[in-house]
């Protein structure tokens, strides 16, 4: 019985299982008005394509990295200067999603803000890509 | 303990109580490995609830990015980060593998030229930019990397291996299957760590394994638990929990452990308690036969003392008229003629014969006469006046009597019936020693009893005897009559006491006198 009760106290101890919301209950929850959603739907095109142009540019360095540093990894110049302009790149995406983020904020009355910050700010505490080194939730 | 026959069936009632608190233990183990298993089936079915949660949060993701309003949130962020681990992730497959593996790669679009440009390999519908091969060829680029935009979704890759250089395409599908695969393998990977659990994996509608987050075996020594994932995105995928046994295997093993010290205890306990009950038992059965002996002899005694002493009274009255006509025959009838000595020795024997009789006579009654009173005496004095009574005839046999008695220890007894029985073991110690010895009487106080030691150095009585020298005239000697230490035995047990004797043929004979010790067995002599 000891055993079973220290079982269950282990269970109870044992790491919680935080389940986030789903991105379309959090959506849903929004109640955006027609207006608003064309006006985030601008606002989304307009930065989309420009973070998505950063992939092509990342992958390329970093794939570019990876072989300078396996044949050539004499050559430090060039490798700092790749790691220099990844972290660019990254912090690029990182501002340009900032800005989006202002941009959408600015659409939303204060309590979508409040909801949409509070949806970041959980998908930040899940931590999606905790192993990650370029996870956008830390 | 020669008849074993007593201790079989407690023996038996024993085993079958041992069995059924075995197989009751048995039993409660086995309820207790079902409600662990039970536990861990609960728990393995949270994690499992859990991650198809997981699944389905993380895989809406992908397509967000085509949906309207779709509000950008880190986790979208995220899944285009996943396009570039993909990449990465090929490259180094194609960096690693031979021609003939990357032919076999299930890539339905692909390309391998060589140093001239010319086709070493083909596979689908390959459509490749001039601009890109021309780059590659030259060796102005290490890399050719086109990611999927909102025009053209596939994703291309181009690279140098050796002296040859491969192209390769990923369609939409083929990219969102790597993109699903790759977040779900994450998920596992992430949920494993946190939740501390053993593996888990996801198997496709046809049972393959889909994704895992261990390589390792899944199954050996773990608690494993396989269910439908029923998630929105992988239709028909089922999911497998491994948990670790580790604790429960722990808690398994010292409840068999101390269940088995208490199985061992319980054994011991058991033997140990059949042996004390029936070594009572026997104790009990052999007091109560020992006792039921010593009565039926008491018994015995006292009917025959009660015989005896009334046949003694009814001889003494016609033994002292035959006495009292003796003497006048030797005073006044003696003849004068030569027939005087032999009337003279025949009154003689006849004297003799009769003081022979009335000292039986006397010893009967004396030993029957329980009313005379019960008075405080010192015991060193009472055993010291026997002595002195006897000391000439231990003289002639060359035995040394020696008094160890406390002169401060007190009993109450009838003095004189005391001294009697005193007397008559001292006497047969003295008769059973040809060749001289000593007898030594001590006392000493236990338990409220004054136990008085009557030890000689004779010959000791062979075992045979034992039961039979306080039986009326048993004797092993010549001119006993096999009295002496019948009355002995009736005066001790009329002052509420007890005769044992202990011998050893050779070495001695000792009496244990026990008299109750009234109020104080020792006082002050004042």
């Amino acid at each position: 019985m000891t055993y079973i009760i220290a079982l269950l106290l282990f269970l109870l101890f044992a790491p919680p299982l935080v389940a986030q919301d789903a991105y379309s209950d959090f959506e849903r929850g929004l109640h955006l008005s027609d207006e608003q959603k064309a006006k985030v739907q601008d606002i989304k095109r307009k930065y989309i394509n420009e973070i998505r142009s950063t992939k092509e540019e990342s992958v390329k360095k970093r794939l570019e990295l990876r072989e300078i540093s396996r044949n050539q990894p004499g050559n430090t110049e060039r490798i700092e200067r790749l790691q220099n302009e990844i972290s660019n790149i990254e912090r690029t995406r990182e501002n340009l999603f900032n800005q989006y983020r202002g941009e959408v904020s600015r659409a939303l009355n204060e309590e979508q803000r409040e909801k949409y910050n509070n949806f970041c700010t959980s998908e930040k505490r899940r931590k999606m890509r905790p192993m990650g080194l370029r996870g956008y939730g830390r | 303990m020669g008849d074993k026959r007593p201790y079989i069936f407690p023996s038996i009632l024993f085993i079958i109580f041992f069995i059924l608190i075995a197989i009751t233990g048995f039993f409660q183990f086995r309820v207790i490995q079902k409600n662990i298993d039970a536990l861990l089936k609960g728990e393995a079915d949270i994690i499992i609830r859990h991650i198809k949660r997981e699944i389905d949060v993380n895989l809406e993701y992908l397509n967000l990015f085509d949906l309207s309003p779709s509000i950008i949130t880190p986790n979208h962020l995220n899944v285009l980060v996943y396009d570039e681990e993909i990449v990465e992730e090929i490259y180094t497959l194609l960096k690693t593998a031979s021609i003939d593996e990357i032919s076999r790669m299930p890539f339905s679009d692909m390309l391998l030229l060589d140093a001239k440009g010319k086709v070493l390999l083909k596979k689908g519908n390959v459509k490749l930019n001039p601009s890109h091969k021309k780059r590659l060829l030259s060796g102005k680029d290490e890399v050719i990397v086109k990611m999927p935009n909102d025009l053209d979704k596939s994703l291309l890759i181009g690279t140098r291996l050796s002296e040859k250089y491969l192209f390769f395409w990923l369609n939409d599908d083929e990219l969102e299957a790597l993109r699903k695969r790759h977040i779900v393998k994450e998920i596992l990977g992430r949920e494993e760590k946190r939740l501390n659990i053993e593996g888990i994996t996801i198997y496709d509608e046809k049972g393959k394994q889909y994704a895992s987050s261990t390589a390792g075996d899944m199954y050996l020594g773990k608690f494993v638990v396989r269910k439908p994932l029923e998630s929105n995105f992988l239709k028909g995928f089922s999911i497998e929990v491994s948990l670790s046994r580790n604790l429960t295997n722990n808690i398994l093993k010292r409840t068999t452990i101390n269940f088995i010290i208490i199985l061992v205890f319980l054994v011991i306990l058991g033997a140990l308690s059949t042996y004390v009950i029936f070594y009572l038992e026997r104790r009990y059965a052999d007091r109560m036969k020992n006792m039921e002996k010593e009565l039926a002899m008491k018994e015995r005694l006292v009917s025959l003392g009660r015989l005896a002493s009334g046949m003694a009274h009814e001889i003494r009255n016609p033994l002292n008229a035959v006495s009292i006509s003796v003497q006048r025959l030797k005073r006044e009838f003696m003849p004068e003629d030569e027939n005087k000595h032999e009337y003279q020795r025949f009154i003689d024997i006849i004297r003799d014969e009769l003081s022979r009789i009335n000292r039986i006579v006397e010893n009967f009654l004396f030993s029957t006469r329980s009313q005379a009173p019960f008075l405080n005496e010192n015991l060193y004095t009472v055993v010291d006046e026997v002595l002195i009574v006897i000391k000439e005839k231990a003289k002639e046999q060359g035995v040394e009597l020696i008094n160890n008695v406390d002169g401060v220890l007190f009993a109450e007894i009838q003095k004189e019936r005391f001294k009697q029985a005193l007397y008559n073991i001292v006497l047969n110690g003295i008769e059973s020693m040809d060749n001289g010895g000593h007898i030594e009487v001590s006392a000493k106080v236990a338990d409220n009893m004054i136990e008085i030691a009557i030890h000689d150095t004779g010959h000791g009585i062979k075992a045979g005897d034992m039961e039979k020298i306080f039986e009326y005239y048993y004797t092993s000697k010549d001119k006993g009559m096999g009295l002496g230490l019948p009355i002995s035995y009736m005066i001790i047990k009329d002052h509420g006491g007890d005769i044992k004797v202990e011998s050893e043929p050779g070495k001695g004979t000792t009496f244990r006198l026990s008299l109750p010790a009234k109020e104080a067995g020792k006082r002050l002599n004042v």
